[in-house]
């Protein structure tokens, strides 16, 4: 098995869409919305993959403290043998996703996507 | 009869610089249009300022005059202070009312009435009248209390509601108002003097029979019972004169009260304001910290279908790989056992020994059972499949989608009566601005003493009319005695007194005569007008009562007892219309804003009747309350001249003529 990161993060571009993510919708925390997103490239299909230029913004033993991230990459993606780099690739391409999402729909509301993604795939 | 010719205004509230409006020399109807705030009831009050020198505001209060000059003017040039220049003409004559306010000689920037001077002078076919002949001469072409009749505002015409009641003090002083320009003073200041000059002739009669040896007793008596009388009368007199002061002020504290409910019931409702957004707020953040919560596991509402179907599907390779397994533990126990049999040749169960065929066949099933190395390793699977499972559903959740929504809507529900209520707490909070409770707790105060103070009155006045009424049966049963001696000069002064005895009882007479005439002249005016003016087929007509207060009458022949303030505006414009017909003292109608109240039949029926109400009609209002080409339609030739008020500026209106 590769090595896993003990830090995870986005790309600037990400973290800039996280913010406005944060600020509009009222998330608690900013891991709050870069779980959001994960689950929403999951949600949609998405694999993991690489990373190019993403800074250091959570410890994973914080970001996943009992581990049930880790044991869920790993569930959904056993083939990843590194489930916080994946885990990480997921929730970049979920900003990329919620940043389109945003610019068709500026008013976005997370509860409408939450009915929508969750509809489609139910 | 009064006809308005012209006026100019300078630097009279919006109105910046001179501005003037001229009015047709054949009277008709001439209106002035303007929108809210560009200055109508400004140039009502401007007609009001140069012929009385007051400024009533909304509410019926009187303004401040510091507050009417122009403020452009006073920050643009420094310059303060106003001037209205009023052209007319009356009985002939022609005159030019000039009133101004400037600022006292040293006061460059006034700030208060006291700072001002007001210079006013009238001049008549050319001539400047005296100060004092000036004042008369107005008094007596448009005294001030009958100006409500001329000079008024379509918003305080439900004040005429107040004359069905007999108590209200407001009642009375319209009454009052009405009765002097119909004419009735005329009379009773000759009832007036007539009994005064019957009280003289009385004094004369007992000075008389004062130098009578005879009847010098009686005279004696008689003079001290005119003397007591007097000072009975004079009483009596003050405590009139006080009483008409109570009730004045009674009714200026009723106004003020009734706006001081107002303010109560803003005070009363701006703390309900303060309450309800405090709890929205307080909602507000529980809500928010709901919805925070439902966002942090939002991720796992999103992602429930996935995990459901591979926890699924892992549950279902679970349950395969838990058959295999117990299978597999199955045949291993048998294996055993033929095992077993293999190695001791016989059968372990019935002891039968095993032959050559026998021992093949099993030797084959023993070599088929799963290998304890394979089995182990589905049992390894199990419990790592197990764990899988347990994670997923570690993560599992229900979409959390319409809770989140519930709550979402429930804030923006919140957010949006949190923001009206601070909208109106604002407009609350500039209506109660400088707003003072302990002077709002003084007014009730004095309110209830000047109660207190008219009931002591009432009482005294009883009192003194009693006593008054006794003094008088002992004059006159004094008199009866003195006329029972024979003397020259005491007959001549018993003729005198009782000869303006008669007229003051003529005159008193007269009063009465001439009140029910009057009554009743204006309730069949006032009904001709309401007939015209109401589209209610089923009203026949206005009673008038003892106080000039009118009720409708329906078809039927009964009272209608509550009214619409529609109708009640109908009802008051055929009063005005009435008097205007039956009053000696006519003039012009200025109406600021008459229709507001009205819908679109009633304001065509009342446009209609203007021409007949007064010679004189000049309307200021907006023109979504009245039309212009409809009232060109309706007056035709009696529309005489149209006027605009226009925008320069929110401190500069400007006025054109249209037509």
């Amino acid at each position: 098995m590769a090595e896993d990161k003990k830090t995870i993060g986005l790309t600037e571009s990400n973290k800039k869409i996280m913010d406005q993510l944060v600020e509009k919708a009222g998330f608690k925390r900013d891991m709050d919305a870069a779980k959001f997103a994960f689950a929403l490239a999951v949600n949609r299909g998405k694999e993991p993959g690489s990373v190019e230029g993403a800074g250091t913004i959570w410890n994973v033993g914080s970001f996943d403290e009992g581990g049930d991230l880790k044991a869920l990459v790993q569930n959904l993606f056993p083939n990843a043998d590194a489930p916080y780099r994946a885990l990480e690739s997921l929730m970049n391409t979920g900003f990329a996703l919620l940043a389109d999402e945003m610019k068709a729909n500026p008013g976005l509301r997370v509860e409408n996507l939450l009915k929508n993604d969750a509809d489609v795939k139910a | 009869m009064l006809a308005i010719r012209s006026i100019t205004l300078t630097d009279f509230g919006p109105f910046k610089d001179e501005q003037r409006i001229a009015f047709p020399a054949d009277g008709g109807v001439s209106i002035i249009y303007g929108e809210n705030m560009r200055g109508k009831t400004t140039l009502l009050n401007a007609i009001r300022y140069a012929l009385f020198g007051r400024v009533i505001a909304r509410g019926a209060t009187e303004m401040a005059l510091h507050q009417i000059g122009n403020w452009e003017t006073a920050k643009e040039k420094g310059k303060y202070g106003f001037k209205v220049v009023l052209e007319f003409e009356h009985e002939g004559s022609k005159y030019e009312l000039t009133r101004e306010h400037r600022p006292r000689p040293g006061v460059t920037k006034p700030e208060t009435d006291i700072d001002y001077l007001q210079e006013c002078f009238l001049r008549k076919d050319g001539t400047v009248l005296g100060p004092d002949q000036g004042t008369s001469e107005l008094a007596r072409i448009m005294p001030e209390t009958v100006s409500r009749f001329f000079l008024f505002d379509g918003e305080l015409l439900q004040q005429y509601e107040e004359l069905l009641r007999n108590e209200s003090d407001m009642g009375r002083n319209i009454k009052d108002a009405i009765e002097k320009i119909l004419g009735v003073p005329v009379l009773t200041n000759g009832r007036t003097d007539f009994s005064e000059m019957a009280k003289e002739a009385q004094k004369r009669e007992a000075k008389a029979a004062q130098k009578n040896q005879k009847t010098q007793a009686l005279g004696n008596q008689q003079q001290a019972l005119i003397t007591q009388r007097e000072g009975l009368q004079s009483e009596l007199d003050r405590q009139k004169k006080e009483l008409d002061a109570a009730r004045a002020t009674k009714a200026s504290k009723e106004d003020e009260l009734r706006k001081t409910e107002r303010t109560k019931a803003l005070l009363d409702e701006r703390v309900r304001l303060q309450e309800e957004i405090s709890g929205a707020e307080t909602r507000l953040k529980e809500k928010d910290e709901k919805r925070k919560e439902l966002l942090t596991v939002a991720w796992k509402g999103l992602l429930s279908s996935r995990i459901r179907a591979t926890r699924e599907a892992l549950q279902m390779e679970l349950d395969a790989m838990r058959e295999t397994h117990r299978k597999a533990v199955v045949t291993e126990d048998l294996s055993e056992k033929l095992r077993a049999a293999l190695a001791a040749g016989e059968c372990s169960t019935c002891g039968q020994g095993l032959g050559a065929e026998a021992k093949e066949r099993i030797g084959k099933l023993v070599a088929q059972s799963m290998p304890k190395e394979e089995r182990l390793k589905i049992e390894t699977s199990i419990q790592k499949l197990d764990t899988r499972i347990a994670a997923l559903r570690q993560s599992e959740s229900g979409s959390n989608a319409d809770l989140l929504r519930e709550v979402q809507d429930a804030i923006d529900d919140l957010k949006v009566r949190k923001a009206a209520a601070e909208d109106k707490l604002i407009d609350i909070r500039e209506q109660t601005k400088g707003l003072d409770e302990a002077e709002v707790r003084k007014l009730y105060g004095e309110y209830d003493k000047t109660v207190a103070d008219i009931g002591l009155l009432q009482n005294g006045i009883t009192n003194s009319e009693g006593a008054l009424a006794s003094i008088n049966d002992q004059i006159t049963r004094v008199a009866a005695e003195m006329a029972k001696f024979a003397d020259a000069d005491l007959e001549s002064e018993r003729a005198r007194k009782e000869l303006c005895e008669k007229l003051k009882d003529l005159f008193s007479q007269a009063v009465d005569a001439y009140r029910e005439r009057l009554r009743g002249k204006v309730e069949k005016d006032a009904t001709s007008l309401f007939v015209q003016l109401t589209s209610e087929p089923e009203y026949k007509g206005l009673s008038i009562n003892d106080s000039y207060g009118l009720t409708i009458v329906h078809q039927d022949g009964t009272t209608i007892p509550v009214r619409s303030a529609g109708a009640e505006h109908i009802v008051a414009l055929s009063l005005m219309g009435a008097l205007q017909r039956n009053a000696p003292l006519r003039g012009p109608i200025v109406m600021d804003s008459p229709f507001g109240r009205l819908d679109d039949a009633h304001t065509t029926k009342v446009v209609q009747a203007l021409p007949d109400m007064a010679s004189q009609v000049m309307l200021l209002v907006y023109e979504s309350e009245l039309d212009p080409k409809d009232v060109r339609n309706q007056l035709k030739g009696k529309l005489k001249k149209e006027y605009k008020i226009g925008r320069k500026s929110a401190r500069y209106s400007i006025i054109e003529s249209i037509a």
